[in-house]
């Protein structure tokens, strides 16, 4: 199409690589291809929902004569189109500035603007859930004082909480300087906890706690990180001097660069008070008196553009406490930008630059899930006629010590001639989403290729022969102006991007290596299994790994491969090792993974990670060598396995599953957001592939893995196609009411405490079926409506002799957990018998027949020794026991008493794992941590106590620790006991509130001292679920 | 939401394109009045494709059609350059539509991307009476527009600019600081309210921000009659009455004199 010029980078090759990860589009509709507007001041949000979707802005006029409604930016195609949609109610189809943004998961669009035609500068929060549909964005709040002068500049941050009170709620934050503030105090965040909702209670927070000339400087900036943390940096001005000539337009500010903090998303009494500088008051003064030019002019002297706010922070998405601030002074006597880092949340800074980049101004920041920084910046270079409006994105990745360049444009300052103020804008904008970074900038739309030395595509008509541009009849040619440019840097290129599939459909659908992932269930067909052999399996039906439930027991019958199918996403002319890291945890939701660094006594792994090599231009799959693991014989064998590939250049997105379960404390991040994990969380049993025999029992487990009380809710599924032929199944919350299976429901766990475990049972009928089909009920643990973990249960049709072979298989799992965890000391004859059966021949069903008639009376015998294990049994085991004496002495036949049988024996294990963690879970260890720091910084009568912030700190920097793998399990005791002081302090303190305070912290003193981690998480436990009952809910993670 | 109509620099099309009434009964020449003060576009089109869309960022469905715009009878310049093109229209009914319908539409403007999307309010059939009667309702439209621009304001004069100044308000320092002015109007006479004397001083935004670049920036010389407002504002009461006008389309020419002064009347 003539209409659409591609221009093609003419730069040397040698630059093909880094040129090859970025692309620029010019933002303007080819149907706007007559427009000569100052589209200057842009601003951008990718939908962390879906990246193809983004919303830019820009001071760009709505077509029309005075429409009522200003236009955004809209692409569904990840940016490579772009639309206007005149949504944004702001008289005269324009808006002062604009700043935009996703809510996390919710899909909603948020703006904050400066509405036009006021005679007061007017803010204005906007919202809608349909950011490219017809219907103009709803107001939620809008903010001025017409007797005063107005509130400036909104800066809008966006997210979905993820954990903890409030999860699934959109905060929003919008600094603003609100010059109404009487004291001069002027700094400010608005702020709702609840955005989306219908209400949208918003408030706000004057952040600037200390006197000042009577302002503070226009730009106050808030960014948020998903564990809570909010912080927010701001010019606190103690002096300004106007000019002599033009005191309307120009001046000098003396002014402190400020940062403040919150630790609990800005929702507490006294919001924003966290950090505190050497006065004890809030806000942290990272620089004090610069210096900083106002110039409120089209200065031919810088760029034509105005000076006076350049301020931009970021956090790291991996870490809250380390944190980027990057500001605009002239205290050097020329306009420079100054990037700088802290580490420990803002309490200290870098002492000098990180960079310092001169004559420059609109700096952004941002940091990607690899923890690497991007820094956005526009430059003024040259002089005179060949004076130029540079945009440069530098990018470091070790910690900001070093920092490559690009240059995106690089037009001449001289054309166009400005039409007004901002010339290319007070801001522009850095994103990062995953691993990517997006931006948008507005420079001169000249259409000549050297001024973009990364390429350009354009959308509006454009002669790049006479590089000139072109009207919509493109029978004339257009002004030059000012446009926004949207830029996309593609950190990974796809030849270096390794993957493992989170779902398999058939061998021609399945997981592409998007982030996130596209597929609701990305646990059950997954490509990480486990085989009881060194073999995989293969082939595949429909192009799905087969996973073999795990064993448990000495020697080789608790001997257990991992493997995982590993793809490249494009061909690349290097070979590349790629390392497999392997995980387990319990069969369900919410539990914690344990890897080879845990030195679980019940789990072993052995040897080093394995590899695999992709030759060069080889995309895989390849499947990683059988990896031998071993099930101890005290543990349950029905677990979720999972993997972690990493090579140099594309490592796992930190941090490690290792202490945590997929869904908390943030949605996903762990799997979804990340194509080098993968996890299987699918349950097989084997049922008769006739059709006959009883409902049989399955169970998984449902771990509260956040760090507060909570309703759990569980939606489960199930095909149509499957449905009718399971149709008389039923669900059962261990405890609570038996459900009829549906084709979809939801149930719903109250007051699940924080690393408590509840049981699901879902019992099954037989079915008819081909041997080796899969019929699964599939769960999804839900978070407002979005799902954050799940599980599958099945049953696999199976012949007489396979279902006979995985009952004795489950009879001896059960029988050898009996006899090592439980000290009964007839089980191990059990467990030999099955194991004797099952090694010296296939087991048909008349062996199998015969084995249960000579076995029965032992396993009577044997529940009767177990004594207080079965006091209280909430599975029925007895009961079940009983039923398959019965079928037995009825004449049963082998396929009926294989199903009641294993029912017996699923009912006996999930008995077995419900006693043995109700003694602690060493899994669960990081949780209890991150609970107690949770606990210290929520609760009042913690959160205020002296001891808090030793708590809180030590644990936080505990988990940081953790996170980058400095500390493990073995640590724990340590942690404990550097904090003893302090829990003795709030036991001694709460003592009359928590009469068993005292108790609980000696209880954990001893098992400290005994060094046993699976007692000490247990007695840990003890103590924080008494210091839960001081507040009612009050987590966030 | 209410939306703003087509007026003194829309393109008035219609009016150029046929004088000759014919046929059309009461009924559709209120429909079609009705319809024109809904939409920002009016325009003859032929469908081309139902349940179809030339943009991404429309879904086809059975509320969109392709329409492929004839006659531009009203709407903005730039939308003169779709005309012989594809646009895509959201229907008002699904499914009302077939394709090789010809119709008046009446559009509101949507999305601007590789092409057009319009929102249809409203639809009748192509007749010689209806160019004349969507540039009669144009300007009704125009009418009401300053009826309603008169309505709100406490001064309206005719004069002409002898001076201007700086205003030297107090402020805090903003980018988006107006930078007041003030000009000084001669009056000739009196449209509305009670001028305070011969010369009616104003305040203007200097600034060429984005919130006030487009505010009049009056200069000396400036004839026509001047729709005037109170300021507003805590800093402009504090300097007692004194009047704004933040919208050009608040200073009319000399030849709406009398188009002011009739609607004006009681």
């Amino acid at each position: 199409m003539r209409d659409k010029i591609f221009c093609a980078a003419l730069a040397l090759s040698l630059a093909a690589a880094a040129r090859a990860q970025v692309t620029v589009i010019n933002m303007i509709p080819n149907a706007k291809s007559n427009e000569t507007g100052q589209d200057s001041e842009p601003n951008l949000t990718v939908n962390p929902a879906n990246p193809q979707q983004m919303v830019g802005s820009a001071f760009t006029f709505a077509t029309g004569i005075n429409p009522p409604n200003a236009p955004i930016f809209v692409s569904t195609d990840g940016g490579t189109t772009w639309t206007l949609n005149n949504i944004v109610p702001s008289p005269g189809g324009i808006t002062g500035d604009i700043t935009v943004r996703f809510g996390g998961t919710s899909n909603m669009l948020y703006a904050g603007i400066l509405r036009r035609g006021q005679p007061t500068l007017t803010m204005d929060i906007l919202r809608t859930p349909t950011f490219s549909g017809a219907t103009p964005m709803s107001v939620l709040v809008t903010r001025t004082d017409p007797n005063g002068i107005g509130v400036d500049q909104p800066w809008i941050q966006a997210t979905t909480a993820l954990g903890g009170t409030g999860t699934g709620l959109d905060r929003v934050f919008v600094g603003d300087n609100d010059l109404d503030e009487p004291n001069g105090k002027t700094a400010t965040v608005d702020s709702s906890q609840d955005a989306a909702s219908a209400a949208h209670p918003f408030g706000f927070s004057r952040v600037e706690k200390r006197t000042t000339v009577g302002q503070d400087g226009p730009p106050v900036r808030p960014i948020y990180h998903w564990d809570g943390t909010v912080y927010a940096a701001f010019f606190r001005w103690t002096n300004f001097v106007p000019d002599a000539v033009d005191p309307n337009n120009k001046g000098v500010a003396t002014s402190d660069v400020v940062v403040v903090r919150d630790d609990a998303w800005g929702a507490g009494a006294n919001p924003f008070q966290a950090l505190k500088d050497s006065d004890n008051i809030a806000g942290k003064k990272v620089v004090v008196g610069t210096t900083i030019q106002i110039d409120n002019t089209n200065n031919v002297n810088f760029g034509r553009e105005r000076r006076g706010g350049s301020l931009s922070i970021a956090v790291d998405p991996r870490n809250s406490s380390r944190v980027y601030l990057a500001w605009g002074d002239d205290a050097s006597g020329t306009t420079t930008l100054h990037v700088r880092r802290s580490d420990n949340r803002g309490a200290t800074w870098s002492a000098a630059d990180l960079i310092t980049i001169v004559k420059a101004t609109n700096p952004a920041l941002a940091v990607n899930t690899h923890g690497k920084v991007g820094f956005l910046y526009q430059q003024i270079t040259g002089a005179g006629a060949t004076e130029k409006w540079e945009t440069h994105f530098r990018r470091s990745t070790d910690l900001g010590v070093s920092w490559n360049d690009l240059t995106l444009a690089q037009p001449l300052t001289s054309s166009p001639a400005p039409k007004g103020l901002p010339y290319i804008g007070d801001y522009l904008h850095l994103l990062a989403q995953g691993k990517d970074f997006y931006g948008v900038f507005s420079a001169s739309n000249k259409p000549d290729s050297a001024n973009f030395p990364q390429g350009v595509n354009y959308q509006r008509n454009v002669d790049w022969t006479n590089k000139v541009l072109r009207n919509l009849a493109n029978t004339g040619n257009v002004s030059v102006s000012i446009d926004p440019f949207f830029f996309k840097s593609q950190e990974l290129a796809t030849g270096l991007d390794f993957y493992v599939r989170d779902w398999t459909d058939s061998a021609a659908s399945g997981d592409t290596g998007l982030e996130p992932s596209t597929h609701p269930a990305f646990y059950a067909t997954s490509d990480v299994w486990n085989r009881r052999g060194t073999l995989t399996g293969a082939p595949f039906p429909n192009d799905q790994p087969a996973n073999e439930p795990a064993g448990n027991g000495p020697g080789k019958v608790g001997d257990n491969w991992a493997f995982a199918r590993i793809r490249r996403n494009a061909t690349s002319a290097a070979a590349q090792t790629v390392t497999a890291h392997f995980l387990v945890s319990k069969f369900g939701t919410g539990s914690n993974y344990v890897d080879a660094s845990s030195a679980d006594p019940d789990v072993t792994f052995f040897g080093p990670d394995p590899t695999v090599t992709f030759a060069a231009n080889a995309l895989g799959p390849i499947i990683t060598p059988a990896y031998k693991w071993h099930l101890n014989a005290v543990t349950g064998d029905h677990l979720c396995l999972a993997v972690e590939i990493s090579t140099p250049s594309d490592p796992f997105v930190a941090p490690s599953l290792r202490g945590f379960a997929p869904g908390w404390p943030a949605t996903d991040l762990k799997v979804l957001l990340d194509n080098n994990k993968a996890q299987r969380n699918l349950g097989l049993s084997k049922t008769p592939a006739r059709g006959i025999g009883l409902n049989a029992d399955y169970y998984g487990i449902a771990h509260n893995a956040a760090t507060m009380p909570r309703d759990m809710e569980l939606h489960y599924s199930v095909s149509p196609e499957v449905y009718s032929r399971i149709h008389d199944g039923v669900i059962e919350v261990v405890g609570q009411e038996v459900l009829p299976l549906s084709t979809e429901g939801t149930i719903v766990l109250p007051n699940v405490q924080p690393g408590e475990n509840r049981w699901i049972r879902v019992s099954l009928p037989p079915v008819f079926g081909s041997p080796g089909e899969i019929l699964p009920v599939e769960f999804q643990e839900m978070v407002q409506d979005q799902a954050v973990d799940g599980f599958a249960i099945g049953i696999q049709a199976a012949s007489t002799t396979d279902v006979s072979t995985a009952t004795l298989e489950s009879h001896r799992s059960v029988y050898t957990r009996l006899a090592y965890g439980f000290g009964v000391s007839d089980a191990q004859g059990e467990a030999d018998a099955a194991d004797a059966l099952l090694t010296s021949t296939a087991a048909t069903g008349e062996q199998y027949a015969a084995f249960l008639d000579q076995h029965l009376p032992a396993m009577n015998n044997i529940m009767s020794q177990l004594g207080g294990v079965l006091a209280g049994d909430p599975f029925a085991s007895q009961a079940a026991l009983g039923s398959l004496s019965q079928l037995k002495a009825s004449g049963a036949d082998a396929d009926t008493l294989a199903v009641a049988h294993t029912s017996f024996l699923n009912r006996l294990d999930s008995l077995l794992t419900h006693r043995q963690l109700a003694q602690g879970d060493r899994a669960d260890i990081l949780q209890m941590v991150r609970w107690m720091q949770d606990l210290y910084l929520r609760v009042p009568a913690l959160a205020e106590r002296e001891e808090a912030a030793a708590v809180v700190d030590a644990s936080r920097a505990w988990v940081d620790q953790w996170n980058e793998r400095l500390v493990d399990y073995a640590d724990y005791p340590g942690l404990l006991q550097g904090l003893d002081a302090s829990l003795q302090q709030t036991a001694q303190g709460l003592g009359s509130t928590l009469p068993g305070l005292g108790s609980a912290l000696g209880n954990l003193e001893a098992a400290v001292a005994a060094g046993n981690l699976t007692a000490i998480e247990k007695a840990h436990r003890d103590l924080l679920l008494q210091l839960q009952t001081l507040g009612a809910g009050g987590g966030t993670t | 939401m209410k939306r703003s109509r087509w007026t003194a620099r829309a393109v008035f099309l219609a009016a150029a394109l046929g004088a000759g009434a014919g046929g059309a009964s009461a009924q559709t020449l209120e429909r079609v009045q009705a319809l024109t003060r809904e939409a920002d576009l009016v325009f003859r089109g032929t469908v081309q494709r139902v349940g179809a869309a030339n943009l991404k960022a429309v879904a086809p469905g059975e509320d969109t059609a392709v329409v492929r715009i004839e006659e531009l009878l009203r709407g903005p310049v730039d939308a003169q350059d779709f005309v012989g093109r594809e646009v895509t229209v959201k229907l008002r009914a699904p499914g009302s539509t077939r394709r090789g319908e010809q119709a008046v539409f009446f559009a509101d403007s949507w999305l601007w991307g590789e092409s057009l999307g319009l929102v249809e309010v409203g639809r009748v059939r192509p007749g010689r009476g209806v160019r004349p009667q969507v540039a009669a309702a144009g300007r009704r439209m125009r009418e009401d527009e300053v009826r309603k621009s008169l309505a709100s304001s406490d001064l309206v004069v005719t004069g002409r600019v002898v001076e201007t100044r700086p205003a030297d308000l107090p402020a805090r320092y903003s980018e988006h600081n107006p930078q007041w002015a003030e000009a000084v109007i001669e009056v000739d006479s009196v449209l509305k309210g009670a001028a305070p004397g011969r010369r009616v001083v104003l305040l203007y935004p200097r600034s060429v921000d984005i919130l006030w670049v487009q505010a009049p920036k009056p200069q000396v010389g400036w004839d026509g009659v001047w729709l005037l407002k109170r300021g507003e504002s805590g800093e402009m009461r504090a300097r007692g009455t004194v009047y704004t006008v933040l919208d050009p389309r608040n200073i009319l020419s000399r030849d709406d004199a009398g188009l002011v002064r009739r609607l004006a009347q009681p």
